[in-house]
């Protein structure tokens, strides 16, 4: 994430003088934090996974139910069909259980916490100080396997909002946990929700009560430390009746020379009249010019609109990782129910990126909007991949679909693949994809004004995202925008 | 499935003996059908079609021993009146017409000398590679196949048409079409596949358009809703020329029609439409791919279904845009109508682009018809049917309109309109 | 008399051809030139020159304006040095907004200047000032650079323009073609409150109609890529009178 102050600015009002410097930054959280950590031997078996369930101190079932995803993943093969150019993954050379040591069961307060992991999200801009955090955000901070601290648990429980680390929730609130955990996205879903489903660490937990507006944006920064780990943390957001929440979820990663895995699994569940906002800016380390290292991201993220009238709505910008493969997608069960997906891709140098949406209309009078912007330089390539479907019982559903990719270079790839299955015969969907380069007369007319190339491609470039950048909230947009300039970095010339 | 292919033509090649080279060409593309397989719903570009049923038709009715048409071919469609008229009954190729205009040269792989066969095998086996099975099960049980030659600088003063009837005997239709346009050349070429009952084809046409050649194809399909229908076409594009197709899909249970079109040579250009209707319980299956592989090369794609009834319409329209093929210019638009719950409509427009100096855009939607313009029309005294008919039939006018040939247009949007009101 | 641009023997061309074949121009500061021609005689080819634009080959001739050498810089380098080019079809930019393009523009043009940059209240002030002499409204302002504008909003923005960044030399690429009659009026009076002794322009047309509303000092006639007559403002008289076939048929005859 971003610097607090860079936070300050209104959007839009970034000054030339902040993109430049920008430009020519790096990656700038490629930092490793020496932190004497208890990290389990690389390698998987159910042993690991009773480990995992005993180190956490979680009920029975979610033993049980680990170990049936165990079981079955060992029956699947990895998924060969994204567009996608990747070395074979050896699940037995991962550690699945890292976390910083410590003295006590576990921080009661952030004066227990290491100093040293204060000082990395520090670094990170995410103070933990609840007196310097972000004014209205409150973060659950996760650091390989664990969730590190939870800020404003205090003010949230007054409202009735549980937001804590999962650990937590699946020993404080099992009952929640066991209720919704796997019923949007079920163990047997795909080769990486199965996987995530045996081996999870940690990860989010909220639950907004009938009637709760959530009174701040809720955060949760996952950080990967540790080499030769993986991280694979598990989400899960409840919005009850007449509820509202927006969250939001940032990555960062150091700078190695061998892949990680990163295989997370997002639930959310919106009951009737409920909203939810999930937006993520995903960083994860992308590896460097060559192609070394860098994060393999295979996410599940799915939202269900459970009863009538609830809303899901998913903005993503995408610029980090060597790899990533993740439709965050939304399954409209209720009548009148929406999805939205808002998304900014961008890969540079040789990442590549497979992500869309799926967004599947079964209740009466469901909407959906999907807005893609892909951006492709270097050698990287991407793909948009999506699914529309109009179930026989979605009467008067519809769905407008954008997908728009931008070029920079002869040697990076943009494509398309939208599917639409359409069985109602009231239902409407359109779907429009365009992919060129930057004009030059559009180069050409803002270096007319005086604005320099790079200062024009960035003004450019933000110009196509706006409709997504828009939909972030505040807090975001302006970390966004600039998160492009700098993975866009040497892509003009 | 495998050993009843190795059966079946083991059994085809002793009755169908033929010149020492053909057994070759047979058993080379055999080969490759067996490692490939036929193609099975596993398969990407096969997902919304299985095409199983048509396989073993197809397979079945090759088991059996050939009869002469039992029935007399329909009357020839007026529009052939005004073309040269070649005629396929079952599959079979009969007797070529004499009286050829100058430039147009037409041969038969089943006579001729060794350097016309030489010829037209190489061509087969070059296509051989493309296809997903129903290329190499074509070319598998091949007795014939048509190489209709345009010499360069020629245009043909009458289209050409090819009249393939099948009169639903269990007989496996395999034509094989090859079109030459020499450099500079222009010619119309139509195939009409139409017939009665169960009647079961694999076609494959090949295309090839030499440097500013132009070539107008038309593809009518009104085969009987018992039929399988299963069609390929391969079109190759030399710098310069330019391919206009017209698709016009309304008969068959089931159909699938490939089309791969290679753009490339520099600055070749292909404008292709087509219009499908499926009723009943009939599945259309368009796969389209257009291929850019040279520098400002130009393609446009309008595709439209109608999905009523039980009817399914499958529409993949993909465009590769090569490393190189700087200046593409590409767009491809698919519209539907699905008129009543109970059909459906599944559409896949692709892009694929490894150049940067492009423009290209897609765009589908799937819908029904206007409610205002239905109420327009009957405001001014048609009735609600009569309303819905008109304005399903000026959907595919957009498609129609483009067809050069006016005694042909007017077969087609008749045809059009005879489904419509009878489905 | 302060030279603002010299323009010698100036040869141009776009691939195969030769589009502007010797061209001499010498414009100084407080004057206002019209260049006329006949569609093809290369006036769009020397504004896009001017500003820098790629694509054209300068195979002979110089460009000095204020003592410096224009063909070396960059386009945006001329910018800020002062030059504006007006265009025929200004470019669309999605979401790009208006207000932060000149924002940026200005800007830069400062900070070449060395001057320090323009705060948000004083930059808005005069942006509403300049706005309201277009007749331009607030919405209009926010909207995505000349995206689904008309084309006479789309030449009014580019006038909005010039007026916020207060060029010494404005070249007006064919400003008037497209637009109503008081979409002209207000280009044009755009143009005369702008007029001084520190500032040029330079007007592309093709036809007289501009001229009647902004008054040049010089009306200088473009025929295969060459000045073949100059003028005053009873030149442009005459052009719209006959035609531009004497004009020709007389320097054809020299």
């Amino acid at each position: 994430m971003s610097q607090p102050d860079q936070l300050q600015h209104p959007q839009g009002e970034q000054s030339n003088k902040d993109m430049r410097a920008l430009v020519e930054r790096e990656y700038k959280h490629g930092f490793f934090t020496e932190i004497e950590s208890d990290t389990v031997p690389p390698g998987l078996n159910e042993d690991v996974i009773r480990m995992i369930s005993e180190k956490k101190g979680e009920p029975d079932f979610l033993l049980q139910w680990r170990l049936k995803a165990y079981r079955y993943w060992q029956t699947l093969k990895t998924p060969d069909w994204a567009k996608l150019n990747l070395t074979p993954i050896d699940y037995q050379s991962i550690s699945y259980y890292s976390a910083p040591k410590r003295r006590t069961d576990g921080p009661k307060s952030l004066d227990e916490v290491d100093p040293k992991l204060l000082e990395t999200y520090e670094k990170l801009g995410i103070p933990l100080h609840e007196r310097a955090a972000l004014a209205g955000v409150a973060v659950d901070a996760v650091f390989d396997s664990v969730s590190v601290t939870t800020t404003f648990k205090d003010k949230l429980a007054d409202a009735g909002v549980i937001f804590s680390s999962f650990s937590e929730a699946a020993r404080e609130h099992p009952e929640l946990v066991e209720q919704y955990l796997g019923t949007v996205v079920p163990y047997r879903d795909n080769f990486f929700a199965a996987l995530n489903s045996a081996v999870f660490t940690d990860g989010s937990f909220v639950y907004i009560p009938k009637g709760v507006r959530c009174p701040m944006e809720l955060s949760t920064y996952f950080r990967i430390n540790e080499a030769k780990t993986g991280q694979f943390e598990r989400t899960l957001i409840v919005a009850d009746e007449g509820s509202h929440v927006s969250y939001l979820e940032g990555c960062t990663a150091p700078m190695r020379d061998e892949n990680q895995l990163h295989a997370a699994v997002v639930e959310l569940v919106a009951l009737r009249d409920a909203q939810i906002k999930y937006s993520t800016v995903q960083n994860w380390y992308p590896g460097d010019e060559e192609g070394r290292g860098g994060i393999y991201n295979f996410v599940t993220k799915r939202g269900d609109c459970r009863e009538d009238n609830a809303k899901i709505s998913w903005t993503q910008v995408e610029a980090g990782s060597a790899i990533t493969w993740k439709y965050p997608s939304c399954v409209l069960r209720g009548a009148n129910t929406v999805g939205e997906f808002y998304s900014v891709a961008v890969t540079n140098n040789l990442q590549q990126a497979d992500t869309g949406t799926k967004m599947i209309h079964i209740g009466p009078n469901s909407r959906s909007t999907i807005v893609s912007k892909g951006i492709s330089a270097g050698r990287a390539q991407q793909s948009y991949r999506g699914l529309v479907k109009m179930m026989p019982s979605a009467a008067q559903a519809r769905n407008y679909t954008q997908c728009d990719s931008l070029l920079m270079g002869n040697q990076c790839g943009a494509h398309t693949f939208p599917y639409m299955e359409i069985k109602n015969a009231s239902a409407i969907v359109e779907h429009e994809a365009t992919t060129s380069k930057i004009g030059d007369d559009q180069l050409f007319y803002c270096r007319q004004r005086g604005l320099s190339e790079e200062d024009a491609v960035n003004m450019i470039v933000n110009g196509f995202c706006k409709e997504v950048f828009r939909e972030l909230p505040m807090e975001f947009a302006v970390e966004a925008q600039n998160l492009l300039n700098v993975s866009l970095e040497g892509a003009v010339g | 499935m495998t050993s009843a292919i190795q059966t079946t033509h083991a059994k085809f090649v002793a009755s169908h003996p033929a010149a020492t080279w053909l057994p070759r060409l047979r058993s080379v593309a055999l080969e490759s059908l067996e490692r490939h397989g036929f193609p099975t719903v596993a398969l990407e570009d096969y997902r919304y079609t299985n095409l199983k049923p048509a396989a073993e038709r197809a397979i079945d009715y090759l088991g059996r021993s050939e009869q002469p048409p039992q029935t007399q071919p329909e009357a020839a469609p007026a529009a052939a009146a005004d073309a040269l008229r070649i005629e396929v009954v079952n599959g079979r190729l009969q007797r070529l017409p004499e009286d050829l205009p100058a430039g147009l040269t037409l041969r038969r792989l089943s006579a001729g000398d060794k350097a016309q066969h030489d010829l037209i095998a190489a061509q087969i086996n070059e296509a051989g590679q493309r296809g997903a099975g129903l290329v190499e099960f074509n070319a598998a049980f091949l007795t014939d196949a048509l190489q209709i030659d345009v010499a360069p600088g020629v245009t043909l003063p009458t289209p050409l048409y090819l009249d393939l009837w099948s009169d639903g005997q269990p007989i496996s239709n395999l034509p094989r079409v090859l079109v030459r346009c020499g450099d500079g050349s222009n010619a119309t070429v139509i195939e009409h596949f139409r017939g009665t009952g169960a009647g079961s084809t694999n076609s494959v046409t090949q295309l090839a358009c030499g440097t500013g050649a132009q070539l107008e194809y038309v593809k009518l399909q009104t085969e009987s809703t018992d039929a399988h229908h299963l069609a390929t076409q391969i079109a190759t594009l030399a710098a310069g020329s330019c391919l206009n197709a017209t698709y016009i899909d309304l008969g068959s249970a089931l159909a699938r029609n490939d089309l791969h079109c290679d753009l490339a040579g520099a600055g070749a250009s292909a404008s292709l439409r087509g219009a499908y209707l499926a009723a009943d319980a009939q599945h259309l299956d368009a796969h389209i791919w257009i291929n850019h592989r040279a520098p400002h090369t130009q393609s446009r794609a309008t595709h439209r279904g109608i999905a009523k009834d039980r009817g399914r319409i499958v529409f993949d329209g993909k465009i590769t845009v090569a490393s190189g093929a700087d200046g593409t210019d590409a767009a491809l638009q698919n519209r539907n109508l699905l008129l009543n719950d109970g059909a459906e409509i599944d559409t896949k427009p692709e892009l694929e682009i490894y150049a940067d100096d492009v423009k290209c855009s897609h765009g589908a939607t799937t819908g029904q018809l206007d409610p205002m313009s239905v109420f327009y029309l009957r405001s001014r005294g048609l009735t609600d049917v009569q309303a819905r008919q008109m304005l399903i039939g000026a959907f595919t006018r957009k498609i129609t309109g483009h067809i050069g040939m006016p005694t042909l247009r007017q077969l087609v949007e008749s045809s059009i309109d005879d489904r419509i009101s009878e489905s | 008399m302060n030279r603002l641009l010299s323009v010698n023997g100036l040869r141009v061309s776009v691939g195969e051809a030769e589009i502007l074949r010797g061209l001499d121009l010498e414009v100084n500061a407080g004057e206002v030139h019209a260049i006329m021609g006949p569609n093809g005689s290369g006036k769009s080819t020397l504004a896009h020159v001017l500003a820098g634009r790629d694509g054209y080959d300068v195979t002979a001739g110089s460009v000095t304006y204020r003592g410096e050498d224009l063909l070396e810089l960059a386009p945006e380098e001329r910018a800020w040095r002062g030059l504006f080019l007006g265009f025929q079809y200004p470019v669309e930019i999605p979401g790009v907004n208006n207000v932060a393009l000149l924002k940026a523009a200005l800007n830069a043009r400062k900070k070449y200047q060395g001057e320090p940059e323009v705060d948000s209240i004083e930059f808005l002030k005069r942006v509403r000032e300049k706005a309201g002499l277009m007749e331009m409204d607030d919405s209009f302002l926010q909207r995505a650079v000349n995206e689904g504008f008309s084309g006479g909003e789309k030449k009014r923005n580019e006038i909005f323009q010039m007026a916020l960044l207060e060029p010494e030399l404005a070249i007006l690429d064919e400003t008037d073609s497209g637009l109503d009659i008081d979409a002209l009026k207000i280009v044009a009076n755009g143009v005369n409150r702008m007029r001084n002794d520190q500032r040029a322009f330079i007007l592309v047309t093709h036809y007289q109609r501009l001229l009647d509303y902004i008054q040049p000092d010089f009306v200088h006639v473009l025929a295969r890529g060459q000045v073949v007559k100059t003028g005053d403002k009873g030149l442009a008289l005459d052009l719209e009178a006959q035609g531009y076939d004497w004009v020709l048929d007389k320097a054809a005859n020299q």
